[in-house]
């Protein structure tokens, strides 16, 4: 190789190679705030802003969903599965709010044990599937823990 | 690596390159064309709608192959502006460039695709969440280049200094393949994994994908070898062999 | 929800980046060729007066 072409090759590895390793430390520096949400178990820990907005995410706990019978209100509780926290929330569910399904809510604390929602959207999972699949696996599952 | 340079450089000729291009062409368009009819076929009559997501997991027969064009045609355009940059070939430099406009298109699908998928599953049609943003940095990324290449008089110096921003650029590439993985973010995991072998998208659904991904790709073929072919006429258009893509063999004189 | 109409306006934005991709080089050559075919006609003309 000639060294014209072996100088800009080397001068070109170069830079990208320490342009690597600057975004690697930015993307370090910021992995905090890029978070899109936060669990039930960061706001145990204490790391939920106060008075401010936030985005909590989690799965809805099975069993927990209680609907107004007289507005649009709906009560559940959210969890990460080592803590939970209820959510109030006014207004229509998307179409994938499930029981055991994702959800991540924008709102804020009241007090520091109820989460108000004023948005709450559903989060897929990587899962695709037809419906008989997710019907013969649930009916597997059903089995499996009813003879433990 | 002295095989390869040997093979870039029989591309280095213009003419050989158009030649080589005309006749793989077609080809690339009519497998194009037919793997990605099979795939809608499988994808949009044949494949069950999902459990939970219903009809509306048919996008994704669109939008998970446009995104990775996206990245593909991306991590292209750098590569040969890398060749460009350090070895000046002049076919390299008019790769890269036409390779971005297809790749900004490829984005701009997956982004649209993406909304629409969003707003019946999510529940909303964008959010600022690592995934979608670093996605939306790709599609600047790419407008960025094609303006850099227009901006600049001299065309070879525009091509290289755009090749020099595509490569900055690549830093892009890796964030949002594992964006879903380092942050929590609203759009899911990434369902197909190659190298773990395993995927969580039942195979009823996975081959229309499978078929689609190729087709794009074949249809990327047929669209960069034209862009270049063309490209390459109107840079060399005073040149005998243009001339002869152009108009045709010359007349003999009268 | 109904999500028919969402999954048409994918595809049919899909399909019209493909029509464009596949014009836009083409409608390039097709300039190209006027452009120079109209300017060697110029020259022709300038040398036969």
């Amino acid at each position: 190789m000639n060294p014209t072409r072996r100088r800009r090759l080397v001068a070109i590895s170069v830079g990208l190679l320490g342009l690597g390793i600057a975004s690697g430390f930015v993307i370090y520096a910021l992995r905090e705030n890029m978070q899109h949400f936060i669990s039930p178990s960061d706001i145990a820990l204490g790391k939920a802003p106060q008075g401010h907005r936030f985005r909590l995410g989690g799965v809805v706990l099975e069993g927990s969903v209680k609907r107004s019978a007289t507005s649009l209100d709906v009560d559940f509780v959210v969890t990460d599965r080592f803590k939970d926290i209820p959510v109030r929330y006014t207004g229509i569910l998307p179409d994938l709010f499930r029981e055991g399904q994702s959800v991540v809510a924008t709102g804020t604390l009241e007090g520091s044990t109820r989460f108000i929602a004023e948005e709450v959207l559903a989060k897929h999972d990587e899962n695709y599937m037809p419906t008989e699949v997710a019907d013969a696996i649930a009916k597997a599952k059903a089995q499996k823990d009813g003879q433990p | 690596m002295n095989g390869f340079l040997v093979w870039l450089n029989s591309f280095g000729s213009p003419e050989k390159f158009h030649r080589v291009a005309l006749r793989f062409e077609p080809w690339l368009l009519g497998l194009a064309l037919l793997v990605g009819a099979v795939g809608l076929y499988l994808g949009l009559v044949k494949a069950p709608a999902d459990y939970l997501q219903g009809e509306s997991a048919r996008i994704m027969y669109i939008h998970i192959p446009a995104a990775w064009m996206s990245l593909f045609i991306y991590g292209f355009m750098a590569f040969s502006g890398f060749c460009a940059l350090v070895w000046r070939f002049k076919v390299a430099e008019l790769m890269a460039m036409a390779a971005a406009p297809i790749g900004a298109g490829f984005t701009a699908v997956t982004l649209i695709t993406g909304s629409l998928w969003g707003r019946p599953t999510w529940g909303t049609y964008w959010v600022w969440d690592a995934r979608l943003t670093s996605e939306l940095v790709l599609l600047f990324l790419f407008f960025g280049v094609i303006g850099l290449y227009n901006a600049i008089e001299d065309q070879r110096k525009g091509a290289r200094a755009a090749s020099l921003l595509a490569l900055i650029g690549l830093v892009n590439l890796p964030i949002i393949h594992f964006s879903v993985n380092w942050w929590n973010t609203l759009h899911q995991g990434n369902s197909i994994n190659l190298f773990a072998g395993k995927s969580s998208i039942h195979p009823s659904m996975l081959w229309p994908l499978i078929l689609m991904a190729l087709a794009t790709k074949f249809w990327f073929g047929a669209s960069l070898l034209a862009r270049t072919r063309i490209a390459l006429i109107e840079f060399e258009a005073g040149k005998e062999w243009a001339q002869t893509a152009l108009f045709g063999p010359r007349r003999p004189e009268a | 929800m109904n999500h028919t109409p969402f999954i048409i306006a994918s595809y049919a934005v899909f399909a019209a980046f493909l029509i464009w991709d596949f014009l836009a080089p083409r409608l390039a050559l097709r300039r190209l060729r006027h452009e120079l075919g109209a300017r060697a006609a110029r020259v022709e003309r300038r040398k036969n007066r």
